[in-house]
């Protein structure tokens, strides 16, 4: 498989993204905080990218909420990108679902 | 990553076995007819909680069995089904099972599966037969509560550390029926504060659907204790709210007594370190070694003590109060790890409303069992071994004390019998009694049953004391017939046996026609003596001081020797005979001559000697060193103990010792 290089690195400027992993757990939930702290303060709309999430669970879903609640009040966009179940059955049962934004063609996987 | 269950394994059986005690004494409180709905639920969260460990480790009988049992107990929950005697009965008998399957996945053994599908059966035949038994009219009315739901769900931070996740009991509960789910993300802090690995959401929810409480309860019952949880009815059947759920979290956390006591310990699975956060579970052997260290302490101490006596000058003072203070705080360090041995009797206690709840049912009788002073703390291993001796008592109180029915009723009596069940502290021991109030023991039947088995002579006068003391003589039983309850071959003198091995008596006090009372006497400990050191030779012996009655200088006129039994000496109005440490063991004694020595009168398993020994040198409680796990069995010892000054002295064993030289001078 070709390795996958950090989108971080390769994105256009201006622009910044981040990709989830396949497995976003708790003990994953450390590293996943760190990458979002590095995109929190950056002024232009920040993309996350869940088409590769196959499970995620609350740890997970609260860091990404809390990720977008804050640069919401500071006026900053965070858009969710790529359709995975996983994370549209978990922002639907969390009641995430207006804050994530599920993308909408997830609802029908 | 896979984690490694089996580290989990021990926690599970251990908690399970206390679990299923819980339900037991849940079950025999459970009243046939008008069940307490917070018994019933503490049975059910056992179950759960056992299925659950079950299902995790992969004990399919476990889950699979308990499985049925929850689906009988969640009719019975939701009062489905009424709590009848039979039932009760089913209830019982698989406590009896799941602690066999228990007992047998841990040992690695195979379980039982025809006992185990037959109770299943009968478990399953009375769900299935609930139609046609509805519940009697008139009980309660059945929360049939179906409808609309409002859930307010707030897990504490340390939940996602336990390996629970919200998500998971969520999707279970979206399987109830239409969920809305709100998060509340107000006590969320920002980014760079939060702990990625706690939790600070909340939710609230609304369930509508054909669903119960307790279906929703089920879904967090292996959080309950690491989250607040708030069910309301909305709609459906007008009840009032209930927003019960809440004090059941809290009464896990709040150690209070009884009853929330046992459901704490029933769910504490998850709840082990959050509910009974006062308590952590210590293996035993951890506990020894540090008895043992505090031993070695406590020997350590004696001999800088000795040290510290032959020291002068300037600062001989000074070190000589701080030696006085290490031996008090060496005294109550030791005291310390002693209480964390002692367990209350109600561990012994807990077994027995059971048992004679299912003896009175076998010998048609009816028996109340009455226990007082189930605090009383006793040493672990005295606990251990006193719970044989208690059953075979109660056993015998229940089979032979109390009468039938009919019979007490002609004596006037109230028909049910009452056994007593009591402990308590006397001085440095405990005392624990079993007592009824059934026919006393007869002094006719005795006598005659003990001259029938050849026990005494035909013509033989005894006082009430002596005839009482015979019931403790070995083959003797007294039932009329043997019945498969007691006069199995064992007897009282197995009880008394194993008492006497404990260093305690048993007594027995009896009311013809009123009842009788046995008295157990324990040392609290069996890990410390009281002792006196007597010098032979070069020697140093202990001597228990609970043996000693006297000990006294004999002159050589008042000592005679007999043929077959050596050297006697008259001591208050009998002959006891001689028994000369040095010749026991082999030892050169300093003086050979009686009146130049001491004799110490001792007693033991009701036999009197004198122990012939040089000289006595003090009193000092000593710790008791196993002879047996670090060398072997001595016949006449009991084991051994380090002296102040580093020497080993033995701690005689005086009913083997004299036994040993009784049958010696038989030779």
């Amino acid at each position: 498989m070709k390795k996958r290089i950090p989108p971080a690195r390769t994105a256009k400027p201006r622009r910044r993204s981040l990709a989830l992993p396949g497995e976003c757990t708790l003990a994953a939930a450390e590293g996943l905080k760190l990458r979002l702290m590095r995109l929190l303060t950056t002024v232009t709309a920040v993309t996350v990218d869940v088409r590769r999430v196959r499970r995620i669970d609350t740890a997970s879903m609260q860091l990404l909420a809390v990720f977008v609640r804050d640069r919401a009040t500071s006026g900053r966009a965070v858009r969710i990108t790529g359709d995975s179940a996983a994370f549209a059955e978990a922002c639907r049962l969390l009641g995430l679902g207006g804050l994530l934004g599920a993308p909408a063609a997830a609802a029908a996987g | 990553m896979s984690l490694d269950l089996s580290q989990f394994h021990e926690a599970f059986f251990a908690e399970s076995v206390e679990a299923l005690d819980s339900m037991e004494a849940a079950l025999l409180k459970l009243d046939v007819g008008a069940p307490d709905p917070e018994l019933i639920n503490t049975v059910f969260r056992v179950a759960h909680s056992i299925k659950g460990g079950g299902a995790t480790f992969g004990f399919n009988e476990i889950t699979s069995f308990t499985h049925s049992l929850e689906t009988l107990l969640e009719e019975l929950r939701a009062q489905r089904m009424a709590v009848s005697a039979a039932i009760s009965d089913l209830l019982l008998k698989s406590v009896d099972v799941m602690r066999e399957m228990l007992r047998a996945v841990h040992a690695k053994q195979s379980i039982d599966a025809q006992r185990v599908a037959d109770l299943q059966f009968d478990i399953e035949l009375a769900i299935a037969q609930k139609s046609s038994d509805p519940p009697a009219p008139g009980s309660a009315p059945a929360p049939a509560a179906r409808g609309s739901w409002s859930i307010r769900f707030r897990p504490y931070p340390q939940f996602f550390a336990r390996g629970n996740d919200p998500l998971r009991m969520l999707r279970e509960l979206a399987t109830l029926g239409m969920l809305e789910v709100q998060a509340d993300l107000s006590l969320l802090p920002a980014l760079p504060e939060l702990d990625p690995q706690a939790c600070h959401s909340a939710w609230s929810m609304q369930l509508t659907g054909n669903v119960d409480e307790a279906a929703i309860r089920e879904v967090f019952d292996w959080a309950t204790g690491d989250c607040d949880l708030e069910i309301e009815c909305l709609s459906g059947a007008g009840e009032k709210p209930e927003p019960i759920e809440q004090t059941r979290a809290a009464a896990a956390v709040l150690e209070s007594p009884a009853s929330a006591t046992s459901s704490a310990r029933s769910e504490s699975q998850s709840a082990a370190t959050g509910a009974d956060s006062g308590s952590i579970r210590v293996s035993v052997e951890k506990i020894d070694e540090l008895m043992n260290t505090v031993g070695e302490l406590v020997i350590t101490q004696s001999m800088l003590r000795q040290l510290g006596r032959g020291i002068e000058g300037a600062a001989a003072d000074r070190l000589r109060s701080g030696l006085a203070q290490l031996e008090r705080n060496v005294r109550e360090l030791q005291e310390s790890v002693m209480r964390v041995r002692m367990l209350p009797i109600s561990f012994v206690f807990n077994r027995f409303p059971r048992m004679v709840r299912d003896l009175a049912q076998r010998l048609d009788k009816q028996i109340e069992l009455k226990m007082s002073g189930e605090q009383t703390e006793l040493d672990k291993t005295v606990l251990e071994k006193i719970g044989d001796p208690l059953m075979h008592l109660v056993r015998n109180s229940i089979d032979h004390g109390i009468e039938r029915p009919a019979l007490r009723a002609a004596a006037g009596k109230s028909a049910a019998g009452t056994v007593r069940l009591h402990a308590c502290h006397r001085g440095g021991n405990i005392a624990v009694e079993v007592s009824d109030d059934g026919s006393g023991l007869d002094r006719e039947r005795i006598l005659a049953k003990a001259r029938e088995r050849g026990l005494i002579g035909a013509s033989d006068a005894f006082s009430d004391d002596q005839v009482t003391e015979l019931i403790f003589l070995p083959g003797f039983s007294t039932a009329a017939q043997t019945t498969d309850v007691s006069g199995r071959g064992v007897g009282l003198d197995v009880v008394r046996r194993n008492i006497k091995e404990l260093g305690g008596k048993i007594e027995v006090q009896t009311d013809p026609g009123r009842g009788s009372r046995f008295t157990i006497t324990l040392p609290l400990t069996l890990a410390i003596v009281d002792g006196q050191s007597v010098a032979v030779g070069r020697e140093t012996y202990i001597v228990p001081l609970t043996s000693i009655i006297e000990s006294l200088q004999l002159k050589a006129e008042n000592v005679n020797r007999l043929s077959g039994r050596g050297e006697v000496f008259a001591f208050r109005g009998s002959y006891l005979p001689v028994i000369r440490l040095h010749e026991v063991f082999g030892v050169e004694p300093r003086v050979r001559k009686l009146h130049e020595g001491l004799v110490v009168v001792v007693e033991g398993d009701g036999r009197r000697a004198g122990l012939f020994v040089d000289d006595l040198l003090g009193q000092q409680q000593v710790v008791i060193k196993s002879l047996e796990s670090n060398y072997g069995r001595v016949e006449g010892v009991s084991g051994a103990t380090i002296l102040g000054d580093g020497s080993v002295a033995l701690i005689l064993d005086l009913p083997g010792l004299i036994r040993l030289t009784a049958l010696r001078a038989a030779a």
